[in-house]
This record gives C-alpha cells, structure tokens and sequence, in this order.
C-alpha cells in the first residue's frame, strides 16, 4: 500500500466534506438570489393590494389570504383528528396486529405522492361530496395529506416522555387518561407543536393538491365563504413563472419571497420551539 | 392496561375518551383504504374502455385516445433513477459528515439548514429552475432548451437528499459505538472505521434511506412539470437526458385541468394515480417494514 | 416454609400466590400475612420476585403484559381482584415508592398534591395542610419549606426519594410499599429514611425490600426471606436473622451466597 492510511482520510474527509458543503450552497445561494430579486418588489401595495392587469401589476393580495385560509382549514382538519389518533396509538392500544397494521398505514399514506391526494380530493370531495372546488374541498385535501405527518410525530412526542411517569401516575391511583392530561400531554406538547407547525408549512407549499380542488388564477378578489374557489400563493407562482407572457420577472421573484418567507418563518417557529424546550426539559 | 371498577365520576368520562380516541385511530386505516377504493372507483374504467394493448403501447395522445403509458413510466423511472444516482453518494457522504466527523457547532447549523431544504416547496424549486438551472444546462449542454430531462434530475435529486441525509444519519447513529471503539482499539483509523466498520453495519438503514428517497423523487410533481420538459415521449438513447421527458405526475398535473369529468381520458389519469399509490405504497411498507424489524417498539411496560 | 409468626388479624393477606410472566413462574405459592403497625422487610438475592411480590399487593402488576396471578391476595379481608373493588382506590390505599426516584415533571408543591387532586376537589387550606403534613413525615419539610414552587427536579438524589415518600403519604393510605428505596443514596440519606420509616409505622403496614441485610435487621419487626419465588421462611425478624429455621436463609445472611 503506497498511500498511508492517514493521507487516505485526509482525502476521504476531504471529499465527504466537500459533498457536505456542495448541499448547503445550492440553499444558500438560491434564497440569496431570491430575496436579491424579489426584495425589489416587496413593498405594502404588493402583499396588501389586489393584482391588476391580468396580475401583472398590483399585489398579491387574494393570494396570502388563500393561503392563509387554507392553512387554518388544514389545520382544523388535521390536528384534531391526528393528535387524537397518535395517543389512541401511544397510550391505549396494545401492541397488536391491529395497531401494527394502522402504523403502517400512516406511514405509507406519508409517502404518498401529493398529486394523487390531489385526484383524491377532486374524486371525492369536489365531485362526488358536490363541494365543488372550494375552500373547504381544498383544505380537506390538505388535511389528509397532512394527517399521516402529524400523527407520526405526535406519536414520537409521546413516546418519548419517559414510560416511569405513567407508572408513577398509575401508581397513585390516576386512570390512564389523567396521566395524559396532566403530565403526558404537556410534556410531549413542544414536540407536537413542533410536528404541527412543519406539517401545516408543508401544506401551505403544495400546489399539486390543490390545483383541482380549489386553486384559481384569476379571482382578484377575497372569498366569501368555505364553497368559495381562492387563489393561493404556490399556484399563483406557478402560473406567473410559466403561463403569463410578459409577467416582470421581479413580481414573479418577489411571490416567490413571499411564500419563502412564509415557509422559513414556520420553520424558524419551529426549530425556536424545539430548541427551547429541550433545554428546560424535566426528563 | 385496564382500568377496571374506577369509580363513578371518572368512569364514563375516561370511556367515552378512550371511545372517541379509538375512533381516532380507526380513521387512519379508514383513510387508507378510502384513498384506494376512490382511485380505483375511478380508475378503474379506463381498463374496461382502453384495450390493454393501447395503455402498454409507446405514445400518448390523449387527444386522439391512445393512452400509451410507456413513456410516462420510464420517464418517472428516467428521472428518478438520475436523481437517485446524485443524491445517494451525495446524501450519505453528508450523513457521514454530520454524524461521525463534523463537530457540535457545525452540526447545530447543518441540521436546521438541511430542515430548510426540506420545506422548500416544490413550486419553488421549479421557479428556480426555470430562471437559474434550465439557462446553464441549455449553456452547457447544448440541448435545445433547457427543458430536459437533465434540469429534473438535478432539481429533484436536491429535493430527494434531505429525505436521505436524515435516514442515512439515523442509520449511522444507530450503529454502536461499540463497533468503533473496537475498531480503533485494532488501530483503525477513523476513515477506515468508517468505511469498514460503520457504513457496512449501517448498510439496512442505508438502503431504507434510499428507497424512501425514491418514494420522494417519483412522487414529485411541480418541478418536474416546471422544467422537465413535458413532453410525453419514449426517453431511449443516449441522448434521453437532454431531451424533455414526461413524469407519471407531472402527466395528471397537466391534464386533469382541461379534461372532462367522466371521460375515457379521465378514467386512465386516474388509472396512473392508481399505479403511482400503489408503487409508492409499496416502496414504503418495504421501507418500513425494515425499520419496525429494527427497532421493537411498544413491549415492556412494566416499570421494573 | 418456616412461618413462624402468630396468625392474627393482618392487614394483607397472600393466599397461594403466585405470578407468571408468561410461562415463567416468577413466585411460588406464597403464603404471607402482614400487620397494621409494624414493618415487614422482604429480602433475598436478585431477581427472587420480591419487586414483583410488592407490585402484586398494589394491583401494579395489572401492567404487566403478560402477567399472570393465581391466588389471592386480600386486604382487610377483600380479594382486591373482586370485580367491584376499584383498582384506583386500591392504589391510594396501598402506595408505592420505587427504587429509583421518579419525580413528576411539576414543582415540588405539584408533586405532593398530585394525588389528592385526583379526586374529588380539596381547598386550598386542606392541599397546604396535607403538603406540610406529608413532607414532615417525609422528613423533607425542612428542607423544601421555603422552595415549594421550584422544580422537584432541582432536588438531590436523597431529597427526591423522600419526596416520593411524601408524595404517597398525600394519598393518605394504609400500607406502603417501598421497593429498595436506599440504594443510590447516601448514608445520611438513608439514614433520614429509615427514622421516617420507623415514625410511620405507629400508623401504617409497611412493606420494604431492603437493599441489603442489614438494612432489613436495623428497621424491620417481621422478615421474610424470598429465594427464586419461594417464600423459605417468614417471621419475627429478630428471630429471623439470630436464629434462622432454614438453611439456605442462614447461609444468604451470613454471605454464603449472594
């Protein structure tokens, strides 16, 4: 062997930390590039305002509120339902088949492809429900699509807080759902959060699952009600960037920023939750 | 655990919990099976109006009813396999960095940022494409536009690594240290540990990685639509990366808009929904059935 | 078995008991009484059953999956397995204090009320009674008066033992069960411990596995000698540890084995 052992670390490192490197960049530079662009367009009139001249002027207005709306819709449906069903999972159902079989439903319905909950919610909620393409048909596309996340890491929170606590409750004559109301819950709550927040950011990015059940272009004005068809940030981009001729590139970069923005912010909430409580943890 | 003869007052409460908990949970395997009755419900038509001959042949056109599905699924495999070709070395050499040489400091910042990377939505991805990689694949390649397979395969192997680096580094953190220590107790380098000793006990993890990985990638739609091309064409020859090519995803994307409820063509894209739940359904059972072979949850309750 | 203790009326009662896990037999068809006022040191090498025995008395052992009880076990006199016993009052009769101090993620004051705040509502005059009451017994008041509000995990490793103490004396009950609650504390610790014990015992049964021999010979009145699930020989623990009936207890005392 010619070459020591030593030098062929160095090399290996060397390589593995340029792969390392070759990850992050890409990151850094894209969101430079497009807070560089966008940040141009950013102004009161643009988030505030309604587009004009065919979405070529104006704001984004109708946009952020859509996807507002549809966040808060997906929420409603989903966090309900899937926290209660992470703790069905984590605190009362016995180690069966059966629970083996529903964890590996989530998990499956986790990797399905966002476009095929899309053909879903149009087969059956804007379809065969008649809700039509509308908010509500929209955010139950999404809620679904959101539910296998966050009853995946709802469950994680709860197993993770120690199983001594729940001895130690049974032990002094708690029943099984006092245990979880006074000590599991809270305890596992920043986790929850945490798992909430990052579903919800990832549903408010997604465009496939939207583009038949709710999402429209030209609507530049608020919706009314649930039945109502909206606009959404995602889509909007995806029509501006590739449908509208002359649409001016800085508008196209700064919907981008904007949706960016909201995406980083959730992700920041996020991260400043989890770091916040690992550190004041009990356990 | 049972809590059996609690007394009145909490009684019927803690029933009722447990029942509307329980309920909870049933909903999920509900759900599951709901997704594939649907798709199937609608999909299903298209295999009693489509001879089969049509869906296995080479060219889709939907407009004058051939319904080839050919080049739709080698171009998801086309692209997928390109991105999964970047991303697995990339990814894993990653996880090998955060996990076994990066000091603290550096991954306190190297995980978030890979989170970030994760919650990019795909329609971002796309837009960048379009203004930033398309451009530069056209400049260096040569191909025509910059709509080609190529641009996909790089945008999606970026989207599939997050996917992978967290896996993969699950995977490694899971091997004992143990191992290590034996391994440097022999001399062994810290390369050679990990080339020798770790990766290979980590290979399971690994490979569960890569196949969620391309869970990921063929169930990717918005960036393939924005800049692979979409063109439904058959991606043979040597050429096929730089040509446009055509996902299984970005094909229902496109078309579900301007079709007609209820027709043939409407029957197959739902037909192609079907077939990508199923492949993805199955890519993940295997990959998780491997994880669950690994880590036995649930079992010894009991606080000894 | 060497029963030597007077039948009288006992506070618990083991009738043939004896416990699976699965098809592993973990106790042997023990036969025990234990009384009101006194404190009945249950010792034997590792892995006898002697935390599984303890568990039993308190319906504990329900969450063991895969467990499996015959025989009965009666407190004054009721099979705590009838169907119309509450296993919930069972437990705030019967406490438990585990070897490894467990404090609940709540502030010290939180930790003690936890278990009366089960139940029916108390005012705040009777919680503030009962936590002075209970901490005092615990020979922790002193300590902690001043830092109620404060984190139970703030606490040493000696101090939240005695607060788990407390925390079961909140329950008000009539037995406690103590499983090695010394080992991992220091000798002033232990120490503390021990003269709660012996304070308690005028008004409670007290069952302790101690974590050593002698541990057993300074606090206990009763004994009983556990080996492999089998209950070798039980009674007054003077008598016990002088002057041992079987064999196998006399070789386990002096050190024979371990």
């Amino acid at each position: 062997m010619n070459v020591s052992r030593y030098t062929m670390q160095k090399v290996a490192f060397a390589i593995i930390t340029t792969a390392a490197i070759s990850v992050v960049i890409p990151l850094v530079l894209v969101i430079g590039y497009i807070v560089a662009q966008g940040i141009g367009a950013l102004s009161w009139e643009f988030i505030s305002a309604i587009p004009r001249n065919g979405m070529r002027e104006g704001g984004i207005y109708p946009a952020l509120v859509g996807t507002l709306w549809l966040t808060i819709g997906t929420a409603v449906t989903s966090i309900p339902l899937g926290v209660g069903a992470a703790i069905y999972l984590a605190e009362y159902a016995a180690d069966s088949w059966f629970t083996r079989t529903i964890r590996l439903a989530i998990i499956n319905l986790a990797g399905v492809p966002s476009v095929v909950y899309g053909l879903f919610g149009l087969g059956l909620f804007v379809i065969f429900l008649r809700f039509g393409m509308s908010i509500l048909a929209g955010s139950l596309t999404l809620g679904i699509m959101t539910l296998p996340v966050i009853i995946s890491t709802t469950e994680q929170a709860l197993v993770a807080v120690p199983q001594s606590f729940r001895v130690v409750n049974a032990s002094l004559g708690g029943t099984t759902w006092q245990g979880i109301r006074k000590v599991i819950l809270p305890q596992a709550l920043p986790g929850i959060m945490t798992g909430v927040i990052l579903g919800l950011e990832r549903a408010a990015g997604e465009t496939a699952p939207i583009l038949f059940t709710v999402a429209a272009f030209f609507l530049p004005r608020l919706p009314h009600s649930v039945f109502d068809q909206t606009m959404a940030l995602p889509y909007h981009l995806f029509v501006i960037s590739t449908q509208v001729p002359g649409m001016p590139i800085r508008i196209q970069y700064g919907t981008a920023l904007v949706l960016m923005a909201f995406v980083l912010t959730m992700n920041l909430l996020a991260t400043l939750i989890r770091r916040h409580y690992r550190r004041r943890r009990q356990w | 655990m049972e809590d059996s003869a609690v007394p009145k007052e909490v009684d019927w409460r803690e029933f009722s919990i447990e029942q509307l908990i329980r309920l909870m949970g049933m909903s999920a395997i509900g759900l599951v099976l709901l997704i594939f009755l649907f798709l199937i419900k609608e999909g299903a038509p298209a295999l009693l109006e489509v001879p089969l001959s049509n869906l296995m042949g080479q060219r889709w056109y939907p407009t004058f009813d051939i319904y080839g599905l050919a080049p739709l699924i080698l171009g998801s495999l086309l692209v997928t396999a390109g991105a999964i070709a970047i991303s697995l070395p990339l990814g894993v050499a990653t996880a090998i960095f955060i996990g076994e040489i990066a000091p603290e400091w550096v991954r306190e910042i190297l995980k978030p940022v890979i989170e970030i990377i994760a919650g990019i939505p795909s329609v971002v991805v796309g837009f960048i494409g379009l203004q930033i990689v398309s451009p530069l694949v056209r400049e260096f390649t040569g191909a025509p536009t910059g709509l080609t397979a190529l641009t996909g395969v790089l945008l999606l192997a970026y989207m599939a690594l997050p996917t992978i680096i967290s896996i993969a580094e699950d995977a490694l953190d899971a091997v004992p240290q143990s191992y290590r220590n034996a391994a440097y107790a022999l001399s062994a380098t810290e390369w050679q540990t990990i080339w020798r000793v770790v990766l290979p006990a980590a290979r399971p993890g690994i490979i569960t990685a890569v196949m969620l990985g391309v869970g990921r990638a063929i169930g990717e739609t918005m960036t393939v639509m924005m800049v692979a091309g979409n063109a439904a064409r058959m991606p043979l020859g040597l050429d096929a990366f730089l040509r446009p090519v055509r996902t299984m995803t970005a094909t229902i994307a496109a078309e579900m808009g301007e079709v007609a409820r209820g027709s043939t063509h409407y029957h197959v894209l739902f037909t192609v929904g079907l077939a990508l739940f199923i492949v993805t359904f199955l890519i993940n059972l295997v990959a998780a059935a491997s994880i669950f072979r690994r880590e036995r949850g649930g079992g010894g309750r009991f606080l000894a | 078995m060497n029963n030597t203790v007077t039948p009288g009326k006992a506070k618990l009662v083991l009738n043939d008991v004896s416990f699976y896990y699965g098809d592993q037999p973990a106790l042997k068809q023990i036969n025990l009484q234990i009384y009101a006022n006194e404190i009945l040191a249950i010792f034997g090498p590792a892995m006898s059953g002697k935390s599984t025995l303890l568990r039993i008395l308190n319906r504990l052992s329900d969450l063991a999956e895969e467990g499996r009880l015959e025989g009965e076990v009666l407190l004054d006199g009721k099979n705590i397995h009838d169907p119309d016993v509450s296993v919930i009052q069972l437990r705030t009769r019967v406490g438990i204090v585990f070897a490894v101090p467990v404090p609940l993620p709540l502030s010290i004051r939180e930790n003690v009320t936890y278990g009366p705040l089960l139940r029916r509502g108390r005012s705040k005059g009777e919680l503030d009674d009962l936590v002075e009451s209970s901490l005092t017994a615990a020979a922790l008041w002193d300590e902690v008066k001043d830092r109620l509000p404060e984190p139970a995990t703030a606490l040493s490793g000696g101090q939240q033992q005695r607060l788990c103490l407390a925390r079961v004396l909140a329950l008000e009950p009539e037995v406690i069960l103590l499983d090695e609650p010394c080992s991992g504390l220091d000798p002033i610790s232990t120490m503390k411990v021990e003269e709660a014990l012996l304070a308690l015992k005028e008004s409670h049964s007290i069952v302790i596995v101690p974590h050593n021999v002698q541990q057993a010979s300074r606090i206990g009145d009763k004994a009983a000698f556990l080996l492999m699930g089998e209950l070798v020989e039980y009674g007054v623990a003077e008598q016990i540890f002088t002057r041992p009936k079987d064999p196998r207890t006399d070789d386990y005392i002096t050190g024979r084995f371990g």
